[in-house]
């Protein structure tokens, strides 16, 4: 039996580590505030004057972009997945379709606008070159400089091209940033995003290449046993990305909003594991060494 | 009579319907089945070598939305998603959602390719499940909003659409297929890029967007993949709401 001064230490104890655990939970919430199931934005208060503004601006983007609409309606989002606060403009037609949709970050920037509905295809379609040369002019009509030569990718999604100017820093690809321009079959301006998040420190040290395979194939080899046989190295590169996961192995419900320079280790997968998986990625923290999460082909 | 005393009258039955009604269950009111089968075996040891912890987030989102969207919604995972309950399941699914391992697969019965995906089954030998198995048990009834959360499941000649009786156009406009959206990738996709397409698409729709808007919403997300891709068909400006065609706001 135990004795009841014990019973009541060990009660107050135990209320003690549980408002413990709840804080670290709270606090854990609070660096990532996003939870997989929940919408990812959410109302944040935009005053009269403010709201104004950004309804005209978004009326000038999207015209200037070759959509025009007679009304609009704003509201301020805290988007927790993307780690952006911005006003999303609706444009509505003179039948009040929403006809467009433009966000704009709080210094009036263009991070994202879309013409919403479909072009049939049809004749009149543009090629690779011209595709480039309308995302390049509708990029400048946006108020935007992109530079160089863009990559340009035919794309079903888009309803023809999609273009982009991926961010680099130094000979380093900063995976999703810059920006992607989508385009209907026919020329015309679909979707616009552009992206430039927060970059973590460059480590004071980096891990050379092989330091950093190294690392991936032992944390393959005990977490797979035989299977780990079944993938094979083929690509270790350097890239700027947002972490998926945390150093102690748990996972982030959102990507990170700061950058981490991570050496990415690909592997392709052989043999009976080729059935269900494509390609594995290891990322992994540059300086550290440590996980910063990954990714599946499946 | 007067009219006081007609109140008074009809009060309790009036309230007695009210809560008879309130207190049925979702089912009895013919509730629309949503179906969400995620194959989380493949991903994670000992079937492969990594531990991938996308897979769970996205099924999780994706059983919310249907939910949000009115469906009675259910997740399977493990022994609970195998090829023989997803059919057994399919005749009665107005929405389905489905994240696996797809593929243009070889029919050696028929001698001929059809899209399909591998059933989890808690293990690592996984067996597909053909877009013409689909079709067969549905037997071209309607379908809501179906998301094909596979490789391949949205390439120009993929055939599952059509085992949801849901035709390859795109309706936009005064132009309407009926309440049904088909969504899928195209080619090979890498799952980050998937998760941040799907939340961005469920995200839109939470928000009130038509199907189609949230798609194009969805479309500009931050890919690592520059040619990340994923198409659709069915009628753009549906709402996405669970059951069958009522009134169409947008669709002028």
């Amino acid at each position: 039996m135990i004795p009841t001064i014990l019973r009541r230490r060990l009660t107050l104890g135990g209320l003690a580590v549980a408002a413990l655990v709840a804080i670290g939970a709270s606090t854990s919430q609070g660096a990532d505030p996003f939870v997989a199931g929940g919408p990812s934005a959410r109302h944040v208060e935009l005053p009269t004057a403010g709201a104004d503004a950004a309804k005209a601006r978004g009326r000038a983007v999207m015209a200037a972009l070759g959509v025009a609409g007679v009304r609009e309606t704003v509201e301020r989002l805290d988007d927790r997945f993307d780690h952006r606060t911005y006003d999303e403009v609706t444009s509505f037609d003179s039948r009040g379709r929403p006809v467009a949709i433009s966000r704009l970050d709080l210094d009036g920037s263009v991070g994202m606008a879309v013409a919403l509905g479909w072009h049939p295809v049809g004749g009149g379609a543009v090629d690779g070159p011209g595709a480039a040369a309308r995302a390049t002019a509708a990029a400048r009509a946006a108020g935007l400089a992109p530079r160089g030569d863009p990559e340009v990718h035919a794309s079903a999604g888009a309803g023809g091209w999609v273009v982009s100017w991926p961010r680099f820093v130094g000979d380093v690809l900063v995976r999703g940033d810059g920006l992607r321009i989508l385009l209907f079959a026919d020329g015309g301006f679909h979707g616009l995003t552009r992206t430039e998040r927060p970059l973590a420190d460059v480590p004071v040290r980096i891990l050379d290449r092989d330091e950093a395979l190294g690392l991936a194939e032992r944390a393959l080899a005990t977490r797979a046993g035989s299977r780990a046989g079944d993938l094979s190295v083929a690509a270790v590169e350097l890239a700027w990305l947002a972490p998926n996961g945390r150093a102690n192995g748990t996972m982030l419900d959102a990507p990170d909003g700061t950058l981490r320079l991570a050496w990415v280790v690909r592997f392709e997968a052989t043999g009976p594991l080729a059935d269900t998986v494509r390609s594995v990625e290891v990322w992994l923290d540059a300086g550290a060494g440590h996980s910063l999460g990954g990714d599946v082909v499946e | 009579m007067s009219r006081a005393h007609w109140w008074r009258l009809l009060g309790p039955p009036l309230l007695a319907v009210a809560v008879l009604v309130a207190a049925t269950p979702a089912a009895a009111l013919g509730a629309y089945q949503a179906s969400v089968d995620v194959n989380t075996s493949a991903f994670n040891p000992p079937c492969d070598p990594d531990v991938n912890n996308i897979v769970p987030k996205m099924m999780t989102a994706a059983k919310a939305a249907y939910g949000r969207l009115g469906h009675v919604a259910t997740s399977y995972t493990g022994v609970d998603f195998t090829r023989a309950r997803t059919l057994a399941r399919t005749p009665y699914d107005w929405g389905y959602y489905v994240h696996s391992h797809g593929d243009y697969y070889w029919h050696s019965g028929d001698a001929r390719r059809y899209t399909g995906f591998r059933e989890d089954s808690g293990d690592c030998s996984q067996a597909v499940v053909f877009s013409k198995d689909i079709k067969a048990k549905r037997a071209g009834r309607q379908s809501n909003l179906v998301f094909v959360s596979t490789c391949h499941a949205a390439d120009a000649n993929t055939t599952m659409p059509d085992a949801f009786a849901i035709e390859k156009t795109k309706s936009f406009g005064a132009n309407v297929q009926g309440p049904e959206f088909y969504v899928g990738y195209i080619g090979l996709q890498w799952d980050s890029d998937e998760w941040i397409f799907e939340q961005r698409f469920w995200n839109a729709l939470a928000a009130g967007k038509s199907v189609g808007a949230s798609f194009d919403v969805a479309m500009l997300g931050a890919f690592k993949a520059a040619g990340f891709d994923a198409d659709w068909w069915g009628t753009y400006q549906w709402m996405g709401v669970a059951g069958p065609w009522s009134t169409c706001r947008y669709c002028i």
